[in-house]
This record gives structure tokens, C-alpha cells and sequence, in this order.
């Protein structure tokens, strides 16, 4: 008995152990969802500056957001960080954010970015899809939405299902179509023209490196990073356009100290020593065009572009509405093999 | 009082299991909208690939099984090793692995390439995935019938053909488990057919889950309601069987069971036993372990492998490994073997939880855990319950058979002659079990390592997981980051597997496949 | 002296069958019963209820005039506060053990202590050079004793023996018996056996109850067996093989089964005049009729067993079959005389033939 008594201390003192080394800390600062590259290090920097700590939690977009609706009116969270204005008009419409409004010395892009209600704040601007195509098929690649469906390749572009800033692409597509429902038969015709499907960027631009497809429509920044790694391909940016931004929101209710820190964390990422973080100790989700006038991008071998003379900038609360039943419908072009 | 006391007692496992999986699950899929309307396609497609896969599996693990158990084999180690490396390696490296070996210029336009990246690919992968399950389930059941079987086989003159179908017979309810068990996890199984099935628009139905939670917001009722319908079907598969099983019962192995004595394998047998053990090896481990190692040479983008996120993965595996072990013993303690009701609910229980995909368990967690009266969302401990709860209906199904051929007189005669309860569980109880919970212990624990979906729902602030840290490195397409940390997990899981074998199979007599001695 | 086991009006169910009914059963210490029946007849459960694997539904249990199971009082003691020590059918020895850790883990205290009384007590048992053997290296009756001596070595006011000799050879049984009756005598406690084998209840018990579907259906002495078995089962244990069915005719000679015009003498156990019923015969009945008496027979076959000629004889006019036992072979055709004394006549209802 005395060895099963002691065995029992040892074990519960061991678990008391691992569990206490396992807890979160109680700190009283901000707890960061996060689906940006650079969050962790602008997080850090945040801390330095400011002392009000912030715990980082880096997931996959749909994670992210799934966690979020998952948690509901109890959120764990002070500040989500991702990509797409139509997610983040969803969360809206759920009553899962609340109203942040940032005063900060917005560009003209970024005025046009911002929400009249202020559900969330825009941080930085991508494009929901350019055509990353080899460098011997550039000359003759589409430069537009509508010239995918007359174009003679193979085209191959992210899972709206499991990639979440493809949505925004799939809306693209759409509006290159003549939007909701009239949209329908262009993408159609994309998919019996023998588009391909893939998981993630990686996926889709791993199949454009080895020839599988002959173009591939990705995220800006991921088809930006992808052309400096691999110097036969290039970037087409499309016609029109289309807006996807980085945005912060915050949880229904937030207020206090703990709203006090969650804006002067926005105005810090925000602000030029802020994005230069975000710009220079990023990856991918580093290449984006900002969105205030203090702020460029660096100077000198740069990926990324001048940002578009003409920049689309989609109904965010529209599309977010449709996105369940755009979803399915996609999900339906899909047939047995 | 003391009565009710005494019933309480007993039945704190069923408060236990109540609370971490009853609770959180079934409230989850109550809410569902059972009637969500999926696709003809999808459910077609899904049981196709799934029925494709088990098929596939069962070959190869019960010949491995098979010789290992019945046959002087020289290759009985290798079988082993095989299946613990294929187990220990999860879907989506095995998948990253060969892709990054398929998908290149020389490989791309290959038949094989072809192949891979359409439902023969998908099976292949799900099938390989499968063999470990087969092999782990024939053994338990070949152990346990016993030389007689051999003996008489021999003494009757009986001719191959018809001592094989005897054999087959004998064997039904042993391939039904492990053919079960492969149908389900692949029935549940996203990862590969989304990323392998590009080409060919394979529609299958945790597609549809995944998209209803991809949605903003998720829709929860509609993942739920789908969600239900794939453990229906998990239900219809534990039903059949359950009327398999009953109409060829497995052997009980008592105290004095006299244990099959191996016959020298046949040249053919022995030469098929290798190439068998080879390929399975090869495809399922080592090509894509390979794959891995090409992608970890490959330079690294950016910021630096966050090594920080195995040491929490290990840990949380220990706890979580721990809590599903005492689960798992504490039901199978109850032997509901003993009543065909209960023996009905636990193969229906564990079947259809394994039909759930882990992102519907992680929600039903958060839900549970964050909305409902106890709120523990938020800390490690709900983090472990849900890992436990996760894996619990697998290995429930795996240690059933080798923990029922620890005789019951073994324990009564504890009960009766060991007085001092420390030295019936430390010396005999634990003991006698020590091969089934070894093993079980490190299968637990190397799933959870690996584990991701629910690890992206419910890891705490500040810890992130090992699983996640590798998908946020491939999402960020930095795949040489996310193999090196990979390839860095299986290394640690290997070396604690191997060096945990070693031990045990120096303690323990046999196999780790039943208890002690048996 | 108090009995040291007392079972009274004992009933059990398990899974909505009835297993044992009302029974009751004392043993002395120092005593060795032997329940003898069939298998499934509830002689394991009988075991396990004394032993307190199995809740008596009702009626009670006492162990030297302690309480240990009254199902109207709903009081049933755990298994180790019973002081019982129990051989199972399966010896049920840890594999994972050595013969001395077998032994040593059941006595309480410091394990050295411990090892050093296991040690003891398997010298006795004559296993001093096997005790470091785990059960799988020992022989089946080095098995036995190890499982017996585990039994004993808490010192166990009833001993409880499930089918203890059923996979050991004739000699090894023979010379356990033996072992276990001077055990019993020297250290006075109470041995309760459950077998199936004759031979138990012959060579090796004090008292005898004969248990068929849950019931105590006879219970005293071997002899008292012996002499009056009170059912075709007692008396198929008593040695009884052969059987005639017939009517009883009962006169001032006693009882006979009338078969036709033959009459075979017997002893009525619970029959009446004119009714059908079955004899059940011990070879020792049999003999050969001198001078054309007795009954037409013919033997079938025959076998030599330990210095006697078993023969199976068939009767010409009648259906039946007999066992006799003779000191030289007898003509294939002859007359044969039963003795009343190993004859036994029961009623047909329910009687097997």
C-alpha cells in the first residue's frame, strides 16, 4: 500500500508538473489569433515597446476562423489577424466582432479599405489572385479575369474550402463573370476547360513548378514570393484588380484596459517601425502594399510591384453572405471520377 | 448507503466517459442538422474509397501477421518495425513526402505520377495507412487460437485449399475488426483525397465537412449533421461486425493456454512474407521518410524552426497518452465482454466516435468546454481530454482482444489471495497487462505528437503544438521548415518507440501483442 | 466446535439464470467435502460464492461463525476479508512470477519476510529446486502445488478447490490427494472441492454432496453414498454403469424391476408399485448363475482391468445393458444373477439412460 501510495504521489506530483509548465501564462495582456507570417515577431516588438505583453497564436486561416465561431460570445481572444475582408464582414454579420476604429493617416487605398462601420481595420493590402505563369508562356498569358476562359492552358488555383483566402479569388472569378448568380457559367466553363484544384499554395505552385499547370492563381503575396524564389516564372497582375486585405478584428464587447491595449497595438503595427517589422521579418504575407501614407515599401530589389493604378475593392459584406452557398456550389462542379 | 456507494463506485467510468466524450460529442451532434443534404457523389465516393482501402490493407497485414505468429519467420522482426514506422508516420507527411518525389519534372508526367494522383494513389496511401491496423488486430487473434487448430489441421490430412478455408473461417472475425477499423479511418480521412485528388475532382464527404466549417461563420450544425451521417455509416459497418463476430467467435486463452508452437514456413511463404514486408516498408515509410529528408535539405525562408513546439507536443503526448490509458483500462476492466449489450455498445461507441473527424471533435470541445456549465477551454487540460477522447475508441478496439486473453482467474485469484490493493495493481494487475499497455501507451502518445486538427481548436495561448507549427510552416510555403521539424518529431517518437521495445521485449516474454507470458 | 464453513439456503443467479437454489452445506474443519455433479450443475459458482466472486441472492454464508455473505441483509465481504484460500480450475498462477513470487506475494509484510515463508512452505511441497520457475516452465502438478500452496500460506480458514486434479496424471493426482487430506487433518481447516471425478469423492472426502441443477440432492458420508445413492447420478458415481428399464413389482422380497419375465431384485429409492423405472447396476451386481438360473446374457466385448475381466453384456430378452466384473473370463453365452444390494431403482421421470 505504502509503495502505491507513494507511486500516486509521484505521479500527481509529475502531472501537477507538466500541467503547470503547460499552462498559459496569466498574464493580463492581449492573446493574438493569428493567421500573418510576421505577427509573431510584430507581437514581440509590440511587448518591447510597450510592456503590455501579447500571446501569439499562429494558426491556418480557416483554423483560425473556425475557432473563433467556435468560441462564440466567449471568445479567448482580444485581436484576430488574417487575411480577407469578406471573412471578417461574416464575423460581423455572426455578431462575433465588435467596433474597432482606428484614426490612423490613411493612403487613398487604404480609405477605400476601411469599413464604414468599422468592424474590422485593414493592415495591409494583397491581391486576391494574380496569374503566376512560367516566364516562356508570359507574352502570351491572359491579363484578365475573362481571358482565363479563352486561354489555352492548364490553370490550377487553391481549394475554397480548405485554403481560406481563395474564397476571395473564387468571388473573383465570379464578378469576372458577371457576379452572383450570373458568374456561374464562367467559372463553369473554367472547370470543364480542365482547371485544377489544390489544397494550398504550396500545392499549387509546387504543380505550376513542375509543369502540371501552366498558371497559377494565387494569393499576390504567396505568387510574389514564389517568382523571387524561382526566377523562370513571373506574376501577371490581372484586370481588374481585386482588393484582399490583411485585417484586425476584435471580440463583441471589448473594452477597458484591455481595448486601450488592443488599439495601441493596431496603431503600433501599423505605424513605420511597425511594418517595417512586418515588411522586412515576415515571409510571404510580408509582400503587401500598405495602406498608410507614412509607410512604403523598401526600396531597392523589392518583389513586390507599385500597387495597381486600378484596384477593385469588393462588397465585402455582400460576398461574405454568399460565401456558404458559393462554397457548395463549387463544391457540386466536382463530379466522380 | 453502502450499496449505493458501491454503485457509484463502479460506475464512475461511465461518469468519466460521460464527461470527456458523451458530453462534449453527443450535445455537439444533437445539435446538428441530421437531415444536411450532401452530395449522392460525395457518400459514393467516400465509401468507395474507403471499402477500396480496407480491401487492399487486409492482405498484407494478416500475411505478416500470419507468419509472424504461426510461422518460424526470420522476418517476424521486420514485420514489426514495418508496421510501427508506417503507423508512427502521419497522413499529412506521408503525403508531403511523396509529393515532393512525384511532383518533379523528371516524375511528373510518369504513368506512376498518374497514378499517384488519382484514386489509385488515394487508395495506395489510405491502404498503406491501413496495413498497421490489420496486422495489430490479426495478431491479437491468431495468438489466440491456440495449437490444437495446426495439430488437427495436421492429424485430418486436411489439403491446403481446404485447411485455408477453415483458416479463412477461423479468421473471419479477426479480418472484420481490422477491416472495420481501416474502412472507418479512411471513410474520416481528408487530408489525402484533397490533396491527391486534384486532378480527378475527388468529391468525398469530409470534403463537404471541412467546407461547411471553412464558411464565415462555420456552420457548425451543417459540419455537425454531416458528421453524424458519416458515423451512421461507421454504425452499419460495426453492426456487420458484430454479426460477424458472433457467428465465429473468437478463442479465449485461459491460465494454461498452450500456445501455438510455429511451423517452418515454406520457401514461397517466407521469400512473399519479405517482399511483402519490404514494399510496405518501402512505400509506407521509406520513400516517403525520403521525400522528407530531400525537402529538409532545401533551404529555409525566414524565421527559424520553432523547435519549442515539440517539447510541448511531448509532453501533452505523456498526459495524453496516460489519461487514455486509464480510459481505455477502466472499460475494458469492466468486460463487457461478459454481456453482449454492453459488448455491442462499446464496438458501436468506438466505431462511430472514430467516424468523427477530429476538427468536429475539436469543435465539440470548445463548445462543450466553453459555452456549457464547465469551462475548461483555454488550458491543457481540456487540450489532453480531447487527445484522449480522440484516440480512446481506436484503442479500445485494438487492446479488446489482447487484454481479454489475460484469463479473469488471474484477477480473482488476486481479489482473493493479495490483500493489500498497492500489490494487486503494481505486482499483478499492471504487470500482467504490461505488453497491451506498453503498446498502447506508445501508440497513444505517437498520435497525439502528430496530431493536428484538434490541436488547431484547442491549444492553449502560447503553446502551440507540434502538428500545427508543421502545417502554419507548409501554409506559409515553407515546407523545408516544416519537414526538418517533422522529420525532428518522427526521430524523437522512433527513438522512444525503439528504445521502449527493447526494454520491454527484454521483460516481457512473446510479443507486446498480448499479456505477459500469455 | 463451530463449522468452519456454513451455507444455508443458498441461492444464485447469474444472467437471469438460476445456478444454485436453496442450498445448504456445513464442513467441519479439518474436513474435506468433495460437491460432486455435472458440469454446469453450479458446482464452480457454489466456490465462487463462498469465496465472494459471485453475490448470493439468497440465503447465507458463514465462515467460523462469521458473516460473510446474508443477501437479506445485503451484506457480502470482499474476497481477501473472507479468509478463504482458493485453487482455481486453471491454477490461475501469475505467469509473470516465479513460483516463490506466486507464493510470497500473498503474505503481507516486507517482501523479504515474505519470500523467506514461500520459500518454507514450496520445500515442503517438494518444489525447493524449481521456485525460481515461472508457471510455464513447471509440469502440471508442479503447477498444482505451487497453486495450493498459495492457497494456504495466508494461513486460510477454508480452502476452496475448483476440479483440482482434472489435467494431472493418475500417480500425480493420487499422491496430491493424499497430501491434501493430511494438510487438511494437520493444520484444521476446512477443504471444499468441487469435482466431477469419482475418484475424488472416493479416495479423497470426508463427506460427500452430490449437486445436480443447483440442488443438494444427497449429502453425508461416502459410504452412506455408497450404500443408498439417492439418485441415478449419485449412483453413477457410486460405480453404477449398467441400466435396465422396466415396472416396479413390489413384495414381501422387496423390490424388483419386472422386464418382461425377467425380474431384476434391487433397491427402490423413491418408487412405487406398477410404475415405470430405470436400474442403474454396478458391475459388482454381476455373477454368473449356477445351474441354468438366472438371466440370458451375452457378452459383447470385454477389456482386463487390474486383475479382472470387464465384460459388456448384452441380455437376450431384454433392453439393456450391463458391466460385470469377473475373475476369469466367462462363456460369451450365459445366465447371470444380480445382487439386490448394487441394484438401485428410480423413477423415469427426468432420468437419463
Amino acid at each position: 500500500m505504502r509503495r502505491l501510495i507513494l507511486s500516486g504521489v509521484l505521479l500527481a506530483a509529475l502531472v501537477g508538473a507538466a500541467f503547470w509548465y503547460l499552462a498559459p501564462d496569466s498574464n493580463s495582456g492581449l492573446i493574438l489569433y493569428s493567421a500573418e507570417d510576421y505577427s509573431t515577431a510584430a507581437a514581440h516588438a509590440f511587448a518591447a515597446r510597450s510592456g503590455v505583453p501579447v500571446t501569439v497564436v499562429s494558426l491556418s486561416t480557416g483554423a483560425l476562423l473556425a475557432r473563433i465561431a467556435a468560441e462564440g460570445n466567449r471568445p479567448h481572444w482580444n485581436l484576430a489577424w488574417f487575411d480577407g475582408a469578406e471573412s471578417a464582414a461574416g464575423l460581423a454579420a455572426a455578431h462575433l466582432t465588435g467596433v474597432v476604429h482606428a484614426d490612423l493617416d490613411w493612403n487613398r487605398l487604404g480609405r477605400r479599405l476601411v469599413p464604414a462601420d468599422g468592424h474590422w481595420v485593414p493592415t495591409g493590402m494583397t491581391l486576391a489572385g494574380v496569374f503566376v505563369v512560367p516566364e516562356a508562356r508570359y507574352s502570351g498569358a491572359p491579363r484578365t479575369w475573362r481571358a482565363l476562359a479563352s486561354w489555352h492552358g492548364r490553370i490550377g488555383m487553391n481549394n475554397p474550402a480548405i485554403s481560406g483566402p481563395a474564397f476571395p479569388i473564387l468571388a473573383a472569378l465570379l464578378e469576372a463573370g458577371g457576379g452572383w448568380p450570373a458568374g456561374k457559367s464562367f467559372v463553369r466553363t473554367l472547370v470543364h476547360n480542365g482547371m485544377r484544384i489544390y489544397a494550398k499554395n504550396s500545392n499549387t505552385l509546387a504543380a505550376l513548378d513542375v509543369g502540371n499547370i501552366d498558371l497559377a492563381l494565387v494569393q499576390s503575396s504567396a505568387g510574389f514570393a514564389f517568382a523571387r524564389a524561382h526566377p523562370g516564372f513571373r506574376v501577371l497582375v490581372p484586370d481588374p484588380a481585386v482588393a484582399l486585405p490583411s485585417v484586425i478584428v476584435v471580440p463583441h464587447g471589448l473594452s477597458g484596459r484591455r481595448r486601450t491595449a488592443v488599439l495601441r497595438f493596431v496603431r503600433y503595427v501599423m505605424s513605420p517601425g511597425g511594418q517595417a517589422i512586418r515588411m522586412g521579418q515576415g515571409e510571404a504575407d510580408s509582400l503587401y502594399w500598405p495602406l498608410t501614407r507614412s509607410v512604403s515599401r523598401p526600396r531597392g530589389d523589392d518583389p513586390l510591384p507599385p500597387v495597381p493604378a486600378a484596384v477593385t475593392v469588393a462588397d465585402a459584406r455582400n460576398w461574405g453572405r454568399r460565401q456558404a452557398v458559393m462554397g457548395r456550389w463549387f463544391s457540386a462542379l466536382w463530379g466522380a471520377p | 448507503m453502502h450499496a449505493t456507494l458501491g454503485a457509484l463506485g463502479r460506475a464512475w467510468w461511465l461518469a468519466l466517459i460521460g464527461l470527456t466524450v458523451v458530453y462534449p460529442l453527443g450535445g455537439f451532434l444533437l445539435r446538428g442538422r441530421i437531415t444536411e443534404s450532401v452530395d449522392p457523389t460525395a457518400v459514393r465516393n467516400s465509401l468507395m474509397i474507403a471499402t477500396a482501402a480496407a480491401v487492399v490493407a487486409l492482405p498484407g497485414g494478416f500475411l505478416l501477421a500470419w507468419l509472424s505468429e504461426r510461422r518460424r519467420w526470420g522476418g517476424r522482426g521486420l514485420a514489426e518495425i514495418t508496421c510501427w514506422m508506417v503507423f508512427l508516420l502521419p497522413s499529412y507527411l506521408l503525403t508531403l513526402g511523396w509529393l515532393t518525389l512525384v511532383d518533379r519534372p523528371q516524375t511528373v508526367h510518369t504513368d506512376a505520377a498518374r497514378f499517384f494522383f488519382g484514386l489509385g494513389g488515394i487508395v495506395a496511401l489510405l491502404a498503406l495507412k491501413g496495413v498497421p491496423f490489420a496486422y495489430f488486430a490479426a495478431r491479437a487473434t491468431l495468438r489466440a487460437m491456440g495449437a490444437e487448430w495446426d495439430e488437427v489441421v495436421s492429424v485430418f490430412g486436411l489439403s491446403r485449399v481446404r485447411a485455408a478455408g477453415i483458416a479463412a473461417r477461423a479468421l473471419l472475425p479477426a479480418a472484420a475488426a481490422s477491416a472495420v477499423v481501416v474502412f472507418v479511418e479512411s471513410l474520416q480521412e481528408f487530408g489525402i483525397p484533397a490533396t491527391l485528388g486534384a486532378r480527378i475532382h475527388l468529391h468525398v464527404m469530409p470534403y463537404d465537412i471541412y467546407a461547411r466549417l471553412a464558411t464565415t461563420p462555420a456552420d457548425f450544425s451543417g459540419a455537425a449533421g454531416l458528421s453524424m451521417q458519416l458515423a451512421v455509416i461507421a454504425v452499419a459497418a460495426a453492426l456487420v461486425h458484430l454479426w460477424l463476430h458472433l457467428r465465429y467467435t473468437t478463442a479465449l486463452v485461459g491460465a494454461r493456454h498452450r500456445g501455438a508452437t510455429p511451423g517452418v514456413p515454406a520457401r514461397w511463404e517466407s521469400a512473399v512474407g519479405w517482399l511483402c514486408a519490404a514494399v510496405i516498408l518501402g512505400l509506407g515509410f521509406v520513400i516517403p521518410l525520403a521525400g522528407l529528408c530531400l525537402q529538409a535539405l532545401g533551404p529555409i525562408a525566414g524565421k527559424a524552426v520553432p523547435w519549442a513546439s515539440m517539447a510541448d507536443s511531448l509532453l501533452y503526448a505523456l498526459l495524453g497518452s496516460g489519461l487514455t490509458l486509464a480510459i481505455v483500462l477502466a472499460i475494458l476492466q469492466r468486460r463487457p465482454r461478459s454481456s453482449p449489450l454492453a459488448a455491442m455498445g462499446v464496438e458501436v461507441f468506438s466505431l462511430a466516435s472514430m467516424a468523427v473527424p477530429g476538427v468536429v471533435l475539436g469543435a465539440a470541445y470548445v463548445f462543450a468546454f466553453n459555452r456549457g456549465p464547465i469551462v475548461l477551454y483555454g488550458t491543457p487540460l481540456l487540450l489532453v481530454v480531447a487527445y484522449a477522447s480522440a484516440i480512446v475508441p481506436l484503442l479500445i478496439r485494438l487492446l479488446k482482444a489482447p487484454l481479454e486473453q489475460i484469463h479473469g482467474s488471474l484477477g480473482e485469484a488476486a481479489a482473493i489471495h493479495v490483500p493489500d490493493p498497492g500489490r494487486r495493481l503494481l505486482d499483478i494487475t499492471l504487470p500482467l497487462r504490461a505488453g497491451p499497455l506498453l503498446w498502447g501507451a506508445f501508440m497513444a502518445f505517437a498520435t497525439i505528437v502528430f496530431e493536428l486538427p484538434i490541436s488547431e481548436l484547442l491549444a492553449p495561448p502560447g503553446r502551440t503544438p507540434l502538428a500545427v507549427s508543421i502545417v502554419n510552416l507548409m501554409q506559409g510555403m515553407n515546407d523545408t521548415a516544416a519537414a526538418r521539424l517533422g522529420l525532428a518529431g518522427l526521430l524523437v517518437v522512433g527513438g522512444l518507440g525503439a528504445g521502449l521495445m527493447s526494454v520491454a521485449s527484454r521483460r516481457f516474454a512473446g510479443s507486446l501483442h498480448t499479456g505477459v507470458g500469455a | 466446535m463451530s463449522a468452519g464453513l456454513e451455507i444455508s439456503g443458498l441461492g444464485v443467479a447469474l444472467r437471469g439464470r438460476i445456478v444454485l437454489r436453496g442450498v445448504d452445506l456445513a464442513v467441519e474443519p479439518g474436513e474435506v467435502m468433495v460437491v460432486a455433479g455435472r458440469s454446469g450443475a453450479g458446482k464452480s459458482t457454489l466456490l465462487r460464492a463462498v469465496a465472494g466472486l459471485v453475490r448470493a441472492d439468497s440465503g447465507c454464508i458463514r465462515i467460523h461463525d462469521t458473516v460473510v455473505a446474508d443477501a437479506a441483509r445485503g451484506i457480502h465481504c470482499l474476497p481477501r476479508r473472507r479468509g478463504v484460500g482458493m485453487v482455481f480450475q486453471d491454477y490461475a498462477l501469475w505467469p509473470h512470477l516465479s513460483a516463490r513470487d506466486n507464493v510470497a506475494l500473498v503474505v503481507p509484510g516486507p517482501l523479504a519476510e515474505s519470500r523467506r515463508r514461500a520459500r518454507e512452505l514450496l520445500a515442503q511441497f517438494g518444489l525447493r529446486n524449481l521456485m525460481d520457475r515461472r508457471p510455464g516452465a513447471l509440469s502440471g502438478g508442479q503447477q498444482q502445488r505451487v497453486a495450493v500452496a498459495r492457497a494456504l500460506i495466508g494461513g486460510p480458514r477454508i480452502l476452496l478447490m475448483d476440479e483440482p486434479f482434472s489435467s494431472l496424471d493418475e500417480e500425480a493426482a493420487g499422491h496430491l490427494r493424499v497430501e491434501l487430506k493430511l494438510l487438511a487433518r494437520e493444520r484444521g481447516t476446512a477443504v471444499l472441492i468441487a469435482s466431477h471425478d469419482p475418484r475424488d469423492v472416493w479416495r479423497l472426502a470426508d463427506r460427500v454432496a452430490v449437486l445436480e441443477d443447483g440442488r443438494i440432492t444427497q449429502a453425508g458420508t461416502p459410504e452412506e453414498l455408497y450404500r443408498l445413492p439417492a439418485t441415478p447420478l449419485a449412483a453413477r458415481l457410486s460405480g453404477a454403469e449398467g441400466w435396465l428399464s422396466g415396472r416396479v413389482r413390489i413384495n414381501g422380497a422387496g423390490t424388483e424391476l419386472c422386464i418382461g419375465a425377467v425380474m431384476i431384485p434391487g433397491t427402490g429409492v423413491g418408487v412405487g408399485g406398477g410404475r415405470r423405472a430405470t436400474a442403474l447396476i454396478r458391475p459388482q451386481a454381476v455373477s454368473i448363475a449356477p445351474n441354468g438360473s438366472g438371466i440370458e446374457a451375452e457378452w459383447v466385448t470385454h477389456t482386463f482391468e487390474n486383475g479382472w475381466y470387464r465384460c459388456y453384456w448384452r441380455l437376450r430378452s431384454v433392453d439393456g445393458m450391463l458391466f460385470g466384473l469377473h475373475a476369469d473370463l466367462p462363456d460369451r453365452d450365459s445366465r447371470l444373477l444380480l445382487r439386490r444390494e448394487h441394484v438401485f431403482i428410480y423413477r423415469n421421470d427426468g432420468e437419463e439412460s
